[in-house]
């Protein structure tokens, strides 16, 4: 800090800006006149007793040359209304882009009136232009409470160190005014930014954050940067396992390893094995064998969405009613069979259902003599049915 | 009353004010320009008058080009340290190979000088070299009532890093308008940002001089959290949609076809397709380019019938307007193209799971549909973000356990570097959190703030049926599913069903600020801190149209909800 100490103490005894935890250091101006009592000023007094006095041996003149009155250096003299409106008539040339200069205010005094008078303006650009002056001129300790006491002057330094990239004084300036997530979130942001030197960065993270969800997701990350070397999703490094292995269980082990959700999952390595036409994968993941030894499909992703997804990407319309043909609730069941055309299921349902008619219609809008129209015939000539009409 | 002739003020300010700063350039001079600026600037001032003022050839500002020579150099950038920091880059690699001639370095600020430039400047070396200007321009329009002043960046910098710099040149914005419309004599204000420009415009008004009265007038400014569903929510005109997927930027639309070209078009030019379509909803314009094209079709045929004396007339009068036409509706179907191909068949998701939100039902469902829309992919990392705001907004917030849920759920989908926009989206109340455990550590600041925005969103959906009001005029917008507030409140302001104190306790009730307030209010100057969206300007033409009043709109920028996720990456 530029200013000396001397300013310090004397600033120090104004009135009206008194801080707690400044308690110890009154004390100490207290004690200087104690330890000044060493000097024996009483002896001086007595030498200049027994001589010519300085009138008789110097002419007025001279005398008043020598004693010439000197400019008080300490601003004192000024009363706190005169300074405030040379405070005032500052900010105003700063708000106003008018030359200006913030040298003269060397008292803590008029710095803070500098900052309430910035502040009051509502302009940032004053705002900030008195905290640079301050952080500038002040040594730490009351910079950094004077930023306590007036967060809005808080987070335009806050700003101010980001955009010049201060990273370390800009953590430390969050955590020095209690942020400690919002420094902790800042070390992260520069992480992911700079890859070199990262999982340092998240490491310190990790420690700061003082919520167990911040530490999981840190810790999962470092775990992902670690296995990928880059700062793929876990997703995406799924999807890279998947292409590599083409094997659904080692997929899941990894997305083990992340807790990486069912749904999330399954339409990952869908969208992958749609990617590779591969349908046979495509089985293995959707049907699970019960113990009967019957298919039945496993899976936590909407139904409906998921067959689109297959058909969109072509896959052969057999696999496509074998899934539907095993969704239970027969009305869901119904429309994803129209909506994509599975003839046989739509054959079937007018058979459940006895409708002899309906299904008699339906068989008109069937491509003569494709597999369905003959499947529609065998149905309708079947002598086991029992038709409704 | 007001008069739309007044509005061809701003651009004419504009222009003379950066004239005038030319002007104390003398000589011939080069104009380096940042990038970013050529758009607006376009708006207002042109080749040929900067040509009138010396300036003899027009950069771009880059690090591979060096511009300065032995004669003027004139830079002209936006007040953001990256720009700047070019500018010394070149200035200090010129002084290495030779000297710098005295005075011929001078650098305008858009739209201001900041201590941060000028500090950058003083410790590259630079200062002794350069004599800075500022320069502002005024609002700009937009098209209809609609004023902005195009501030790239606003809504980051002053709503999320929470920086104030930018609210004096908004100010001394505002000042101008109202010195050439005139100053409403009611005023309205609400939230932090818009009291402190409320604040700065009262000094403008006391430093630069006092504007004459308006009265039946009011002037109503807020800031952009007083209603985020209206940013959130997928829009439905086309205007609203074009910008929401390609993004309408000073007036100006730029799309890549799908041959690989890229289009351009600016909105503000005249375009009699463009004026009866953009309040349309976009499935209606679809339908009618058909008609449309076929409509050009015929006239183009009939033209080939033509005998020769017709002929000649044709071709002197309507041809040129035809082809036209023709131009610009083939930009359009190509713009409908794109925006169909990108929201396509999530559409009806999203709509249908918004609608849903917005009536506050299905909780746990809704949180499914975000899941399976994210698991499936259907949507970018931002509209994910868009929907998870917007349940947060219109749904209560989030309980811990369910916010950590979709959190972890979005993180492991789109990548962990998206850890700290949630937090930044948290501290924002775009996404709010009740935290059980924060009651007991005795946070009660935090917990009263999160109260009161719960309260007031679902407050302010409930009753002033912002929701559910299908038949409402301003709800097209956004197909039917929800009111923007601020025109419901300016309906409530000029409507004269209330008697008036019950209209300023209603507006304190949502924490505006009300001066003079009295009925018979036939114009209002809306102003939106931190930007209107395209979607709310549609729902205030409707409004204006249906109410025969003149709403005026200024705004610091226009937003989407992809600007304002963008905002907190």
């Amino acid at each position: 800090m530029n200013s000396t100490d001397d300013e310090y103490w004397n600033e120090k005894s104004f009135d009206g800006f008194s801080f707690e935890d400044e308690e110890k250091e009154l004390n100490l101006i207290q004690k200087i006149p104690l330890e000044s009592e060493g000097l024996q000023i009483g002896s001086t007094k007595a030498k200049l007793q027994n001589v010519e006095s300085l009138d008789t041996l110097l002419s007025k003149e001279i005398l008043d040359k020598i004693f010439i009155k000197q400019d008080s250096k300490s601003n004192k003299i000024n009363s706190t209304q005169k300074k405030l409106k040379g405070v005032k008539s500052t900010i105003e040339s700063i708000v106003m882009s008018n030359t200006y200069t913030l040298e003269p205010y060397h008292s803590l005094e008029e710095k803070i009136m500098l900052l309430k008078e910035a502040l009051d303006t509502e302009d940032g650009n004053a705002i900030l232009t008195v905290v640079i002056f301050l952080t500038n001129t002040l040594k730490k300790g009351i910079f950094q409470r004077i930023l306590r006491d007036n967060p809005i002057a808080a987070s335009h330094y806050v700003q101010y160190l980001y955009s010049k990239q201060y990273i370390d004084e800009l953590v430390d300036t969050l955590e020095m005014l209690g942020r400690t997530k919002d420094a902790m979130m800042m070390l992260f942001k520069f992480g992911c930014r700079n890859p070199q030197n990262c999982l340092q960065r998240f490491n310190v993270c990790a420690n700061l954050s003082d919520e167990q969800y911040d530490k999981q997701i840190i810790s999962q990350f470092i775990n992902l940067v670690g296995k990928s070397g880059q700062f793929v999703s876990v997703v995406s490094l799924v999807t890279e396992k998947c292409k590599e292995q083409q094997n659904v269980q080692s997929c899941r082990m990894v997305a083990n390893e992340f807790n990486l959700s069912a749904k999330q999952l399954e339409a990952t390595l869908l969208m992958t094995f749609c990617q590779l036409q591969n349908w046979i994968l495509v089985d293995d993941m959707l049907l699970n064998k019960n113990w009967l030894g019957k298919d039945k499909l496993a899976l936590s992703l909407p139904i409906g969405e998921t067959v689109k997804l297959l058909h969109i990407n072509g896959a052969p319309s057999s696999s496509l009613t074998r899934y539907i043909k095993m969704i239970k609730d027969s009305d869901e069941r119904l429309e994803l069979a129209k909506k994509f055309d599975c003839h046989h299921i739509i054959i079937d349902d007018f058979a459940l259902k006895k409708d002899r008619r309906g299904l008699l219609v339906y068989k008109t809008t069937l491509q003569k003599q494709s597999e369905s129209y003959y499947y529609a015939d065998v149905i309708l000539k079947s002598p086991n049915m029992k038709w409704k009409n | 009353m007001f008069d739309k002739k007044m509005l061809n003020a701003f651009p004419q300010i504009s222009h003379t004010n950066l004239i005038n700063i030319l002007k104390e350039m003398p000589g011939p001079k080069d104009l380096v320009v940042e990038h970013r600026l050529f758009k607006p600037l376009e708006m207002f001032i042109d080749m040929k008058s900067l040509r009138l003022y010396g300036v003899e050839k027009v950069y771009k500002l880059q690090e591979s080009i060096n511009p300065i020579t032995d004669r003027l150099c004139v830079f002209l950038v936006s007040s953001n340290l990256p720009a700047t920091k070019i500018i010394c880059d070149l200035i200090n690699s010129c002084l290495s190979r030779t000297s710098i001639a005295e005075d011929i370095i001078k650098i305008i600020l858009v739209p201001r000088s900041l201590i941060t430039i000028e500090k950058q400047f003083e410790e590259e070396g630079v200062y002794g070299y350069i004599q800075i200007f500022e320069f502002q321009w005024d609002f700009i329009h937009l098209g209809d009532s609609l004023l902005s002043l195009e501030m790239i960046d606003f809504y980051k910098n002053v709503f999320v890093e929470e920086n104030q710099s930018l609210l004096l040149p908004v100010a001394k914005a505002l000042w101008t308008a109202f010195m050439v419309l005139g100053f409403p004599k009611t005023v309205c204000v609400n939230g932090k940002s818009s009291t402190a420009v409320h604040k700065l415009l009262n000094r403008c008004f006391i430093d630069r001089g006092k504007p004459s009265i308006n009265s039946g007038a009011c002037f109503c400014i807020l800031d952009r959290d007083f209603d985020y569903a209206s940013v959130l929510l997928t829009p439905c005109t086309y205007a609203s949609l074009l910008d929401q997927v390609v993004g309408i930027q000073n007036g100006i639309v730029e799309i890549k076809k799908i041959d690989g070209t890229t289009s351009i078009k600016n909105l503000c030019n005249p375009d009699e397709t463009y004026e009866y379509v953009k309040y349309k909803q976009f499935g209606d314009v679809l339908n009618y380019w058909k008609s449309k094209s076929k409509e050009l079709q015929d006239k183009l045929e009939k033209s080939k019938k033509l005998q020769l004396d017709e002929m000649k007339q044709y071709v002197t009068q309507e041809l040129q307007s035809v082809l036209m036409s023709k131009k610009n509706l083939t930009f359009h179907i190509d713009a409908s193209e794109v925006v169909s191909k990108v929201i396509g068949d999530k559409f009806i998701d999203y709509i249908t799971l918004e609608k849903n939100m917005l009536e506050n039902r299905n909780r746990k469902e809704n949180l499914n549909c975000i899941e399976d829309l994210l698991a499936f992919g259907k949507g970018s990392a931002n509209n994910i973000l868009q929907l998870i705001c917007l349940f947060s907004q219109s749904q209560d917030g989030f309980a811990s356990t369910e916010l950590n849920n979709i959190k972890t759920k979005f993180l492991h989908q789109y990548g962990f570097k998206y850890f700290e926009t949630f937090h930044v989206l948290e501290k924002i109340n775009l996404i709010v959190k009740h935290d059980n455990s924060s009651v007991l550590n005795s946070n009660l600041n935090k917990i009263i703030s999160i109260n009161k925005t719960k309260q007031m969103m679902q407050n302010m959906m409930q009753k002033l049926r912002l929701v559910d009001d299908s038949e409402h005029c301003m709800s097209a917008a956004f197909g039917g599913s929800y009111v923007p507030a601020i025109g419901k409140l300016i309906e409530i302001m000029c409507k004269e069903e209330m008697p008036e104190e019950e209209i300023v306790k209603l507006l304190s009730n949502y924490s505006f600020q009300v001066n003079d307030f009295k009925t018979g209010i036939k114009t209002v100057y809306v102003m939106v801190i931190g930007g209107i969206t395209y979607a709310e300007q549609a729902a205030l033409h409707f409004l204006e149209k249906s109410m025969s009043i003149k709403i005026i709109i200024f705004s610091t920028n226009i937003i989407n909800g992809n600007i304002l996720i963008n905002s907190c990456l």
